[in-house]
């Protein structure tokens, strides 16, 4: 299972005067089971990019590949795509609509044609995989928390059984603890379903914890592309479209530089108190 | 003197009412808030989803008023209804989402919005859209739509539009959740300017633990009630009670804190990466 986008451009605005490229020459191959983070500043092309997964926009040139299948063929099943390919919002809990939560998750399995039996199986599955309580089940969605809010909403999501999640900032004005419960539930959903994982997101440090590969855009093109040891080792460059590295990233390289031995690469935060703590004990 | 933001044993209850408007309920949001803020300072309001920092920002410009306890800002009392203007003047606010603060179609036009609506003369009015529009850095897009700029950017024309006004304080109500890293940086480097330079008192409510390293005094607020408060270094400096109120300290303050268990004799109090580097090049060397 795998999508692969062979010179992919995209260009708003076609035949307006006023078209601007927001995709230039996009070759990527994202393969199953992939932990994917999308990185890149405002206005640098990953919402088109992910919209593009799921057919909800069409290139304008270039061909997109689904498990080998050409998704621009006039034979291919467009609606099949979606069901496969989820595509979460930001600030999805803003398309929350129904009166109980339940039927706001049942909402897109019942649209898919499937069973009553198979629509609340799923559902029911969904809601526990993100960690929403049985007893809110019959709950108004807008009686919730914000952080469960979203998660009901990504439940909706799952519910599709995709087998490629993609969600643009997931963790976007959640509190640290929320931060946290979301992020867990995708890597538990990478895990234990090996669902393909694409997470938008300018947060370094969430994507240092969770991500095995990460791309980097930068006005409509990619421009790193491999895991976060490696691509953090482009602090300038990073830094030059306004982004950064996470603190313990910075912490590693200012010790390099200052002509410290440190082994390795290290991201996160346990992983560099090993290796700091290593080098301080190094006599 | 006399606390600029003087909040005692404020409560604030919300009540929950049916489809027929019958109260089923009060949900107490704040919850005896015992805050003081001196003219001039930056102070920051630190608090997981829920726990009352939002309603407690809005107390602050006579938005909402206390159900108990007295707030007093700048020495006007927000439970009497003829100080709501003053105090608006007084203590303006800015909010989360940039786009629903912007209303009209040329920057300088909404930097001056504010000041028209008070009466200010126009010649005056030109001058102080200049000045604020220079503070905030965005003078040189005075003739832009705002449609055409970036979320940071629209958020620093907010604060541009506030600081047109002459307010004593500003509070910034989560001004960079929907912001990417470099817009995030250059809200908050706008922020603490305008406290540094014009002494305007800022209110920053967050759950960024990054972005309050650089305020006078830190409050922690969980259910409704102040949890904690201290200088940065001093609320940072305990993790573990922070984690309870669902909050996490910045990543090389984690780190300093992992190395502490481990036994290495490292100060747990650490804000910055220069920081760090610098005293484990130290502690290393031997010199610490």
């Amino acid at each position: 299972m795998s999508i692969k986008l062979q010179n992919v451009n995209f260009i708003y605005g076609i035949g307006t005067g006023k078209e601007k490229q927001a995709l230039k020459n996009i070759n990527i191959e994202i393969n199953n089971g992939e932990f994917i983070g999308l990185a890149g500043h405002t206005g640098s092309g990953k919402s088109t990019l992910v919209q593009l997964l799921n057919g909800l926009e069409r290139a304008t040139g270039g061909e997109i590949f689904y498990n080998g299948k050409n998704i621009y063929d006039k034979s291919y099943n467009m609606r099949n795509l979606r069901s496969k390919v989820g595509l979460v919002f930001q600030y999805p809990e803003h398309q929350l609509f129904e009166t109980t939560v339940i039927n706001d998750v049942q909402f897109g399995p019942k649209n898919l044609g499937l069973p009553q039996l198979e629509v609340e199986l799923r559902s029911f599955n969904a809601l526990k995989m993100a960690g929403i309580d049985d007893s809110l089940l019959d709950v108004s969605p807008f009686a919730l928390s914000g952080g469960q809010k979203r998660r009901v909403a990504i439940a909706g999501v799952l519910a599709m059984q995709p087998e490629v999640l993609v969600l643009d900032e997931p963790a976007a004005g959640l509190d640290p603890a929320g931060r946290d419960e979301i992020l867990g539930l995708l890597k538990k959903l990478h895990d234990e379903n090996n669902t393909t994982i694409i997470l938008v997101s300018h947060s370094m440090e969430d994507i240092a914890a969770y991500v095995d590969r990460l791309l980097v855009m930068n006005q409509g093109e990619i421009v790193l592309d491999g895991s976060p040891e490696k691509v953090f080792q482009f602090e300038k460059e990073l830094e030059k479209i306004g982004l950064g590295i996470p603190q313990p990233a910075k912490v590693i390289h200012q010790l390099k530089e200052a002509g410290a031995d440190i082994k390795g690469t290290p991201v996160t935060v346990s992983e560099s108190v090993e290796s700091i703590y290593k080098w301080l004990k190094e006599t | 003197m006399k606390p600029f933001i003087n909040a005692k044993g404020l409560v604030h209850e919300y009540s929950r009412r049916d489809e027929e408007g019958n109260v089923t309920g009060i949900n107490r949001a704040l919850d005896g808030i015992d805050i003081e803020v001196k003219a001039g300072g930056f102070i920051a309001v630190l608090g997981a989803n829920g726990s009352g920092k939002s309603t407690f920002a809005k107390h602050l410009n006579a938005l909402l008023v206390p159900t108990e306890g007295t707030l007093y800002v700048d020495g006007m009392d927000t439970s009497e209804q003829k100080n709501n203007l003053p105090i608006r003047r007084t203590a303006g606010m800015v909010f989360q989402n940039p786009d629903n603060q912007i209303i009209s179609n040329v920057v300088e036009e909404d930097v001056g919005f504010g000041p028209e609506n008070m009466g200010v003369p126009t010649e005056e009015i030109w001058r102080r859209v200049e000045e604020s529009l220079k503070s905030v850095g965005m003078y040189e897009y005075r003739k832009d739509s705002p449609n055409h700029l970036s979320g940071g950017q629209k958020q620093r024309i907010a604060i541009a539009g506030i600081m047109a006004m002459k307010p004593k304080c500003i509070v910034l109500d989560e001004p960079t959740a929907m912001l990417d890293p470099s817009g995030r940086k250059a809200v908050i480097k706008t922020v603490k300017e305008l406290n540094k330079k014009e002494n305007i008192t800022i209110i920053l409510i967050t759950h960024y633990m990054e972005e309050v390293t650089g305020a006078d005094y830190v409050y922690v607020m969980s259910e409704g009630q102040v949890k904690m408060k201290g200088t940065p270094r001093q609320v940072f400096a305990r993790s573990e009670e922070l984690a309870k109120y669902r909050l996490m300290v910045p990543e090389v303050t984690k780190i300093a804190l992992g190395l502490s268990k481990k036994g290495i004799n490292i100060p747990k109090d650490i804000l910055y990466p220069e920081e760090l580097t610098d005293i484990l090049l130290k502690i290393k060397s031997g010199v610490l």
